[in-house]
């Protein structure tokens, strides 16, 4: 018997399953198909604006993300660089068949982990703990926990025009029977949607019409334990514009875009919006790029990003040969809407286990998120706490000031979600300590400890940290003559400057030439935030007062009769495990904060 | 502060010692069932004024008769049952009654625990709880009417909105961090800076405005300057036997100066005669160390005296009071009389009792000129706490203008203003932090 059960092998999945095993726990991976394992159902890139510092979080606690898109890149790049180091963000066009190849790969040699091709359909309870599973074809596995990671499979409807039918993804079938189980014991569960662009036909293509976007010359890998030099491929995609008689032809048919004609009753996400909602939503706009991305090296199938819709088959083909490049694009697949059925994350424990259901665990688009990265992060803290569970070892939870992760589960198991929640940089308030080139430096003595990140890694990372402590102290012995008048002033002085740079030093100071890049650039935006970051450090430390005030799961709120009878139905549903949880349920003033602070301490 | 008892409290509310009556305040959950012992009442009309007699819970005696009212929760200042007696003053009858509530079990409040129970039942906010602690501390009228319109929540709304002001801008800010790539258009530097610079000319003007507000907190200082011996102490003496209201002499124990304080029409002014520390070794040097030019610096208005011709002197010493609000005073005049008299100059004797009238008009002319030059006509009070605060969000807005032009990174742009409204709600108390709460409400006195 396997003690932890994951079902579903999407980017939660493999995850959670692989954590689990890894810290030695015989986990069992249920998927409908071995092939479709990490398969990327949507575009073709991992990382992006805050997905990218995701990434780079999985890796330092020893996930597998960050290095399966290293293997699988064909163009790296450093988005938003001119927007301040904190919010840069990576990025990687990858081959979709080598990224899931590559994590099948891993899944099936990684010890304590099997996998298992088959549908779960359902969990059994003794005691208010997870039991047993039970599986399509009906056979019925005992688990001590169990770990839902069926992404937009429950109850999958898809939606093409007015075409509507059941699947999991494209021409995949969807799942049955976990919903109404997990509502049988007492979930609530809403229902959502999302979308993806056609696929086109390379060769259909008329590229010469077409603008090329590269990626960078000096790539970033992902992943610590990606070897230097870093050369990965650097393959270009395109872009093209839509027009007004695109838009036209869009707009005289909305009646037959599912989105439009009422047949969708999950709400979409606002910030992915389909190329109907975009002509809409902003009619003065008199063109949209869209991006044409290869789904695979030499593929024959191209991914139009920015074109997410579910028009009818025949409009989709006929709109897109207005835009220039495509007048002759075939389509391979047509873009489609899916909603699918999400259990309500306020259910959840930052753990990721379920408050109704010990042992029971959620991750990915079943707690109502988008994207990859959010779903694999999800799936490494499930599996992690999962295992921790099985051995009596209290949960790992990160903070808000830790990481994108903390921040993306506290706002989980805290807010509402109304649409697909994806990560935003923004919605990290102390984002200038959670930059994605310090993701290491945060997470990987965490990692270490909890057993998930490996001697090799552990290695790399301590040199990396001695490397920078070396450096800045270097930067604080070293005189140099400084750039605005003729005196001498220590390097980490003359950093400050805004028009400074680590670089321009190494001919002054050549020591500097024995660091890697990677390094000197952590130190150097050290050196130049630090002021900022101190200043955000005083905010963390104030709001952790809060974050360590724990309230008893069973507080009765009814008895603080100063607190609104709203606040208390709220706090009360919630449960919030700390005064800072509670502090960011909206509905809750700071009033009814102080009031609960200044009871619970007494 | 026993900040979750739910239990009575009671406290007389009047200051203590003599006067023609007194006011005893109950608070509690539900306090009903006090009216029986307590009045030999069953029922009593919230919010209507009663004439009752006043018993000893313990004993059944008659201690007092005087005038109650019942306020039911949630309609009244602590937002529970309160019951306020206005009894006999002087220090036998209140305090007995008190004696009587406290045999009935009830406990004598802490200071601030009625305001600490009305803002824990959502009756106040944090700006409305300080006010009450500086309208019980204020020294004289015009201090009042400031906290009284603090405690109207007209500052709190004015913080707000600038607060909104500067959330709506993170939010296009951070809404461009966010979707760099495709779909938005980029907002121009300089609409950034423009916002930025008229929020912090909003605080600016704020913070002008609570200098005003400080100096009725603390008092307007006036402080008297003058060569040796030319009659500084006699135009002080003066000038406060002009003036009745004295409100507290305070002779300088630590410090050479002598400070007294007095009112004029509703502001409370500090006088202070330097005389101590200037009667010895030469005065002109003695103008420019130490103490001396801290007295100058942090005085509001100046008075220049000599018995010759002041404006001479403040020729000589204009450099040191520059930008200074200050009064030329003549003294002396019976013996030096002036022949051609100078329009500035106000000429006094103190020996004859001349000019002190047409001084103090003068100076309450400069009090409300500094009035006005501070605050225009809606001069903020705030309390230190609020003042900090507003000082260190201006601070902060000025770097954040500087770091969006040096076009340092839209990351800290977002931080620093992050920051910035923190401070805000802080001031609000939009943001929880324990430790003001504590501060505030131990500033109290009991009854309060």
């Amino acid at each position: 018997m396997s003690s932890i059960i994951v079902a579903g092998g999407g980017h939660a999945g493999v995850e959670a399953a692989i954590a689990a095993a890894k810290l030695g726990v015989a986990v069992e991976l249920i998927t409908i198909s071995v092939d479709s394992i990490a398969r990327m159902s949507c575009n073709p890139a991992i990382g992006g604006l805050a997905k990218g510092q995701i990434v780079k979080e999985i890796d330092a606690l020893g996930g597998i993300m960050g290095l399966a898109a290293d293997v699988a890149g064909i163009q790296f790049k450093m988005l938003n660089k001119s927007k301040g180091r904190a919010v840069w963000s990576p990025r990687a066009q990858v081959d979709k068949r080598i990224y899931s190849r590559y994590i099948r790969e891993r899944v099936a040699s990684t010890p304590n982990l099997t996998v298992r091709e088959g549908e779960v359909v359902g969990f059994h309870t003794r005691a208010g703990a997870i039991s047993s599973v039970t599986l399509s074809d009906g056979t019925s596995l005992d688990c001590s926990a169990l770990i839902i990671t069926t992404g937009t499979f429950q109850n999958g409807l898809i939606h093409i025009g007015h075409e509507t039918y059941p699947a999991g993804r494209f021409a995949e079938k969807p799942s049955r029977g976990l919903t109404e189980c997990l509502i049988e014991h007492g979930f609530s569960i809403g229902r959502l949607k999302t979308g993806t662009p056609p696929r086109l036909k390379a060769s259909s293509i008329n590229w010469e019409k077409t603008d090329i976007t590269n990626g960078d010359d000096d790539p970033v890998p992902f992943s610590v334990l990606t070897e230097k030099p870093f050369h990965p491929p650097n393959i270009p995609c395109h872009i093209v514009y839509t027009g007004n008689s695109c838009h036209e032809i869009l707009s005289n048919s909305l009646e037959d875009s599912a989105l439009f004609s009422g047949k969708i009753s999950g709400v979409g996400p606002r910030y992915c919006p389909s190329i109907e909602d975009k002509i809409v939503r902003f009619p003065t706009r008199d063109h949209h790029q869209l991006f044409l991305e290869p789904e695979w090296l030499g593929a024959d199938q191209i991914y139009l990003n920015g074109f997410s819709t579910s028009m009818p088959r025949e409009l989709q083909l006929v709109s897109l040969r207005t835009i220039p490049g495509l007048s002759k694009a075939e389509i391979i697949r047509p873009g489609y809407a899916i909603e699918y059925d999400y259990c309500q994350s306020t259910q959840l424990k930052r753990s990721l286990e379920t408050k109704l259901v010990e042992g029971l665990f959620c991750a990915g688009q079943i707690n109502g998120t988008s994207g990859y990265e959010e779903a694999a992060a999800q799936g490494l803290i499930a599996g992690v706490n999962a295992a921790r569970k099985f051995q009596n070892k209290s949960p790992l939870t990160l903070l808000r000031s830790e990481a994108y992760i903390g921040v993306l589960i506290d706002d989980l198991t805290t807010k509402y979600i109304g649409e697909p929640y994806r990560m935003f940089t923004s919605s990290a308030e102390y984002r200038l300590s959670l930059r994605p080139d310090s993701a290491d430096l945060r997470l990987t003595e965490l990692g270490y400890k909890i057993g998930l990140v490996s001697e090799n890694q552990y290695d790399i990372f301590k040199k990396r940290l001695e490397s920078i402590a070396d450096i800045k102290h270097i930067l604080h012995d070293t005189k140099i003559k400084s750039s605005a008048g003729n005196n001498m002033l220590p390097a980490e002085k003359e950093l400050l400057h805004e028009n400074s740079s680590i670089s321009s030093l190494i001919n002054t100071i050549p020591r500097l030439s024995n660091f890697t890049p990677e390094d000197l650039f952590t130190a150097e935006t050290d050196i130049k935030y630090a002021g900022y970051i101190a200043r955000e450090k005083k905010r963390i430390e104030q709001i952790n007062n809060f974050e360590d005030f724990v309230i008893p799961p069973d507080f009765e709120y009814s008895k603080l009769g100063n607190l609104s009878s709203e606040c208390i139905e709220k706090l009360s549903r919630i449960k919030p495990e700390s005064i800072g949880q509670a502090s960011r349920i909206a509905g809750v003033k700071p009033s009814d904060v102080s009031v609960l602070a200044i009871y619970l301490k007494r | 502060m026993s900040a979750n008892r739910k239990d009575i409290i009671a406290a007389i509310a009047t200051p203590p010692g003599i006067g023609a009556l007194a006011i005893i305040r109950i608070s509690g959950e539900k306090i009903t069932h006090l009216f029986p012992a307590l009045f030999k009442r069953n029922k009593i009309t919230p919010r209507t004024a009663i004439l009752s007699n006043i018993f000893h819970l313990g004993t059944g005696i008659q201690l007092d008769r005087g005038i109650v009212i019942y306020y039911s929760s949630p309609h009244s200042f602590t937002g529970e049952d309160v019951i306020e007696i206005s009894c006999h003053g002087g220090n036998y009858i209140p305090k007995s009654i008190m004696r009587g509530l406290l045999a009935g079990g009830i406990r004598e409040a802490e200071p601030g625990e009625f305001s600490y129970r009305a803002f824990m039942n959502g009756k106040l906010d944090l700006i409305q709880a300080e006010s009450i602690a500086g309208l019980i501390s204020s020294r004289s009228e015009k201090n009042t009417i400031g906290n009284l319109k603090n405690l109207s929540g007209k500052f709190s709304r004015s913080i707000s909105l600038i607060k909104q002001d500067l959330i709506h801008l993170l939010s296009t800010i951070e809404h461009e961090l966010d979707f760099s790539e495709d779909e938005i258009s980029f907002t121009k530097t300089e609409y950034i800076i423009d916002l930025l610079k008229d929020v912090s000319g909003k605080i600016n003007n704020f913070l002008k405005s609570t200098l005003l507000g400080e100096s009725i907190y603390s008092g307007i200082r006036a402080v008297l300057i003058g060569r040796p011996n030319v009659g500084k102490s006699s135009v002080y003496n003066a000038l406060l036997g002009h003036e009745r209201a004295i409100v507290s002499p305070l002779p300088g124990t630590t410090r050479d100066t002598i400070e007294t304080w007095f009112e004029i029409r509703g502001v409370p002014v500090c006088l202070i005669d330097t005389a101590g520390y200037w009667e010895s070794g030469d005065y002109l040097d003695s103008l420019g160390v130490g103490r001396t030019t801290n007295e100058l610096n942090s005085a509001d208005i100046i008075l220049l005296i000599d018995d010759k011709d002041p404006s001479k002197q403040f020729e000589a010493l204009s450099s040191k009071l520059s930008g200074k609000s200050y009064l030329l005073i003549k003294s002396k005049e019976d013996i030096n009389q002036t022949v051609s008299k100078n329009p500035d100059v106000i000429y006094t004797s103190a020996r004859e009792d001349i000019g002190f009238n047409n001084l103090l008009t003068c100076l309450s002319t400069s009090i409300d000129a500094l009035h006005e030059n501070s605050a225009g006509t809606s001069a903020n009070f705030v309390s230190n706490r609020q003042k900090i605060l507003l000082e260190k969000a201006y601070e902060l807005l000025e770097e954040v203008i500087h770091v969006t032009q040096a076009n340092i990174g839209m990351d800290i742009v977002s931080s620093l203003i992050r920051d910035i409204t923190d401070i805000l709600g802080e001031m609000t108390g939009d943001i929880t932090r324990d430790d003001i709460l504590d501060n505030i409400f131990s500033s109290f006195c009991v009854g309060k």
